[in-house]
């Protein structure tokens, strides 16, 4: 098995790319996705935590529990996300989110 | 270096090359291809971390519905007829904000001391247990998820309603 | 006894009449100069019970002392006190300070008419009139440094209203700015000596703090003061003195004061402001006393003074300068005489100057009134045509040279007395000196404005004498000028009721008996008698023996016109030293305090909303990249605390 260090590190490395991708992509479903790899390098992080450590920490479980909960709750929010997106382009006829700033000052 | 270790290193640069195929790549619809060999991926690690499986769960949630949902939102967004600008103005921000966190947390990560043991072999998750930990501890969290995904249905039914006077 | 505890009285009559006339005044039928001089007229009448009753408690052995006022604010270690102290210096101001401000405002009557029509804003002068007499009075009878300093500055405010009365003029406007300027620098000196007597004493009371001065050092307490800190308090006590009695250096502003109403100037600038300074410094002669070096600077500042007014005086040719040069003279008299210790021949010399004083200036306003001319150069010749005028002014002239048997005769020579008694003899000589020039201007004066033949004969037919309002106090003061001089002498003060004469009356804290000197008041006469011959010698007919003197000495001669070029220094510092530090100063105003200091929160605040709202562009990248960038500054924040 690999160190816990190097399984953070990787997980790291994920959510730092999906930052990059969310504050850099114009596509709203581009974000979207960023925004996926960010929740699934925070899975990956509390399931290290909860395996390393499972025996010396009582047997508890919470992380891979977490785990579970954040897929089902990201599948929620994107399938909503998407919903607004296709929306935003029916209305609006563009999913590029630069074009979408009404509330300028 | 075990084999399994040599299989996380490599299941792990599957990952992040996805990643970086999400955020580079010029086609959309490339990047979804990359979002589902990322979150393959992962599911692999899930397997090396011994819980099957949230594996399968990954696999079947991420990959079958959540990409053909962003698929389905592309294709109807016609991402593919309208090249639009992909990349922002302030990529150098993004790239120095990006970079230092992952400094910041590699630095953190590095200098600490992790109480969780470092050995070579872990003892595999007993999967029974964590069903019988769902069902009783994590009861309330449980039935609290369930509802969300009521609200997320009763979201996009609401969503696809047409506008007013539209046909 | 009632009059001497309710002397407060006196001032409070001008100052009721002060506030109706301020109100009403212009609706007053005749611009109410009626009220002011009931008023001030019931002032003059109360005194003469005031004195009654000062001199019953003398007479009964009761020292003639009362102190009455109330305590108006009173908290830690500072208390205000209105209160009102007569003793005999206050007794004797109040006689001249009354008399004359009767006398004055009933010249004014006639003298602030035009063929019978008021002046414009005639209802103010009455007003002003009114409120100094107020002020002046108060000044006299406070017992404490506060209530003199507001009085002080009362009168000083009135002298500003009234030199610039007709502020039509640029000239006068600049005269009451520069007195009130020049007498502010002596008055900022008497406030920071009244601020370290009661750092010192705690007290504010004049007479506490002479006792605290005599501690230590004539009686058996315990100092409350050292040397060097009452010497620098009382020195700073005196700088207002000099100020307010255009002393050197601050003379500069009483003859351009000039430029005020003729009997304003009668007033004010002979008779009673400018002897505000001198009446102070005799009420604090105790403490002068005690304190080192302080008498020596009251004689030296009075020598120079006199000697330089004197010097001055001879070459002036507008007739108010000549007698406003004088007074300064006469006033260095008696600061000569103070700082001799003799509180009761300055005094004697106060009174007597005060009616002479007031007496020429009025009938320099009458000759000016009728004439419609100051300069004297244009003068000449109106003995005949103006009499009464002519001789009241040359009885004036003569009390002043110090002729006998007229009252300037004895107070000056009261003045040498004292001097050769108690100074070294180069000061003796220099007052003779004085005493000569004083003298020669004053016959000069007289020469080149009533005798001799006239030099413009537009002039001379336009002179008549003046009306009765202005001619009867011309002569009532004459009176008083021939005969006050006689209340030296025991015996006349015996008769009057004054024990002892006025010397022994007005006693602190030698008690002296006017003292006839033959050789004193030979030596005085001659001297006198020399300045009036040098005068006709030099001033006669066409006065050319004084061109040619003149001619002679051409730079000493410039020199003395330009008045020692002593107000070119003024204006030069002020120009280069006061206006610059003054635009300094409204910089750092105007950038720091106001531009930066108020300014600038709110310009902050404008800037800064502006530049923040910029931020909100409605563009999710951008939303984001905050959501990130304050994530990150959350969590090192968090970071750096638990660390």
């Amino acid at each position: 098995m690999p160190p816990l260090e190097n399984v953070l590190v990787v997980s790291a490395i994920l959510f730092s790319i999906g930052v990059y991708g969310v504050l850099t992509r114009r596509n709203a479903v581009n974000i979207l996705m960023s925004v996926e790899l960010m929740l699934n390098a925070v899975s990956i992080n509390m399931v290290a935590f909860a395996v390393y450590g499972r025996v010396a920490f009582d047997n508890t479980f919470t992380g891979i529990i977490f785990a579970f909960f954040i897929v089902v709750v990201a599948a929620a929010e994107v399938a909503l996300a998407l919903g607004i997106v296709v929306r935003l382009f029916r209305n609006r006829a563009t999913a590029n989110v630069d074009e979408v700033n009404l509330l300028k000052w | 270096m075990s084999a399994t270790e040599v299989v996380f290193y490599i299941i792990s640069f599957v990952m992040v090359a996805g990643g970086l195929g999400v955020v580079l790549s010029r086609n959309i619809v490339h990047s979804a291809l990359a979002l589902i060999m990322s979150l393959g991926a992962v599911a692999g690690i899930y397997v090396i971390l011994t819980v099957e499986f949230l594996a399968l769960a990954q696999l079947v949630v991420y990959g079958g519905a959540v990409i053909m949902l962003m698929l389905f939102a592309l294709m109807l967004t016609r991402a593919r007829e309208r090249p639009q600008a992909l990349f922002g103005k302030n990529r150098p921000v993004a790239l120095a904000v990006a970079g230092g966190l992952l400094t910041a947390f590699v630095a953190g990560i590095l200098g600490t001391e992790w109480a969780q043991s470092n050995r070579d072999e872990i003892e595999p998750v007993p999967f029974e247990e964590i069903g019988d930990v769902l069902f009783s501890v994590w009861a309330v969290p449980f039935e609290v998820v369930s509802v969300v995904l009521v609200i997320a249905m009763a979201g996009a039914i609401l969503l696809s309603q047409p506008d007013e006077g539209e046909r | 006894m009632y009059w001497l505890d309710h002397a407060y009285v006196i001032p409070a009559i001008p100052a009721i009449a002060f506030f109706v006339l301020f109100a009403l005044g212009k609706w007053l039928p005749r611009g109410g100069d009626w009220l002011s001089i009931i008023a001030i007229g019931t002032s003059f009448v109360l005194f003469f019970f005031v004195l009654e009753a000062h001199l019953d408690s003398v007479n009964a052995g009761l020292g003639g002392l009362s102190n009455v006022g109330f305590d108006w604010l009173e908290f830690e270690g500072f208390k205000l006190r209105i209160g009102f102290t007569v003793d005999s210096i206050a007794v004797v101001m109040l006689a001249v300070v009354t008399l004359v401000a009767l006398l004055v405002q009933v010249y004014s009557v006639s003298y602030m008419r035009h063929h019978g029509k008021p002046e414009p804003r005639y209802w103010w002068y009455f007003a002003v009139h009114s409120l100094f007499v107020a002020a002046m009075l108060a000044l006299v009878l406070a017992d404490n440094f506060l209530l003199l300093y507001v009085a002080w500055e009362g009168v000083g405010l009135c002298s500003f209203l009234l030199i610039g009365f007709y502020f039509e003029k640029q000239s006068a406007v600049e005269a009451a700015k520069k007195a009130f300027v020049t007498t502010r620098l002596g008055d900022v000196g008497l406030l920071i000596g009244i601020i370290l007597f009661w750092r010192a004493t705690g007290t504010f009371q004049i007479s506490e703090v002479i006792a605290a001065a005599q501690a230590g050092r004539t009686n058996e307490l315990a100092p409350v003061m050292s040397d060097g800190y009452l010497t620098l308090a009382t020195l700073m006590v005196f700088l207002g003195a000099m100020g307010k009695s255009a002393q050197f250096p601050f003379h500069v502003w009483l003859p351009d004061a000039m430029e005020g109403p003729t009997p304003v100037s009668a007033l004010i600038h002979a008779a009673t402001m400018v002897v505000a300074g001198v009446y102070l410094v005799a009420r604090l002669l105790p403490l002068f006393d005690v304190t080192p070096g302080a008498l020596q600077v009251v004689t030296g500042v009075g020598l120079t003074t006199a000697l330089f007014a004197g010097v001055l005086a001879v070459v002036q040719t507008d007739i108010k300068r000549v007698l406003a040069y004088s007074t300064v003279s006469q006033l260095g008299f008696m600061f000569v005489a103070l700082g001799t210790g003799a509180v009761g021949v300055a005094m004697f010399h106060l009174l007597t100057h005060a009616f002479f004083k007031a007496l020429l200036f009025l009938g320099s306003g009458s000759v000016i009134h009728m004439t419609g001319e100051q300069d004297a150069r244009k003068l000449g010749g109106l003995w005949w045509r103006m009499p009464v005028t002519a001789a009241t002014f040359t009885i004036g002239a003569l009390a002043l040279a110090g002729i006998p048997p007229l009252s300037g005769f004895f107070s000056k020579d009261e003045i040498f007395v004292v001097v050769n008694a108690g100074q070294s003899d180069v000061i003796l000589i220099l007052m003779g000196v004085a005493a000569f020039l004083s003298a020669m201007y004053m016959a000069r004066l007289v020469i080149i404005t009533f005798l001799g033949s006239p030099k413009d004969l537009a002039v001379i037919r336009r002179a008549r004498e003046a009306p009765p309002l202005m001619v009867a106090p011309l002569v009532i003061l004459a009176v008083l000028t021939l005969f006050v001089g006689f209340f030296a002498f025991d015996q006349v003060g015996d008769a009057f009721g004054f024990p002892g004469g006025i010397n022994n009356y007005v006693y602190f804290p030698l008690p002296e008996s006017f003292h006839f000197d033959d050789t004193i008041a030979a030596a005085t006469g001659v001297a006198s008698l020399a300045g009036l011959g040098a005068a006709f010698w030099l001033f006669w007919g066409k006065a050319e023996r004084a061109q040619r003197v003149a001619a002679f000495a051409p730079k000493a001669t410039a020199l003395v016109e330009n008045k020692f070029y002593m107000d070119d220094v003024y204006q030069a510092a002020i120009d280069r030293v006061v206006l610059p530090a003054g635009r300094a100063v409204a910089v750092f105003d105007r950038v720091v305090v106001n531009d930066t200091g108020i300014n600038g929160p709110g310009d902050f605040t404008r800037y800064g909303s502006t530049w923040l709202r910029r931020h909100v562009t409605g563009r999710i990248p951008d939303y984001a990249l905050f959501m990130v960038l304050g994530i990150v500054a959350a969590g090192a924040l968090g970071f750096l605390v638990r660390v």
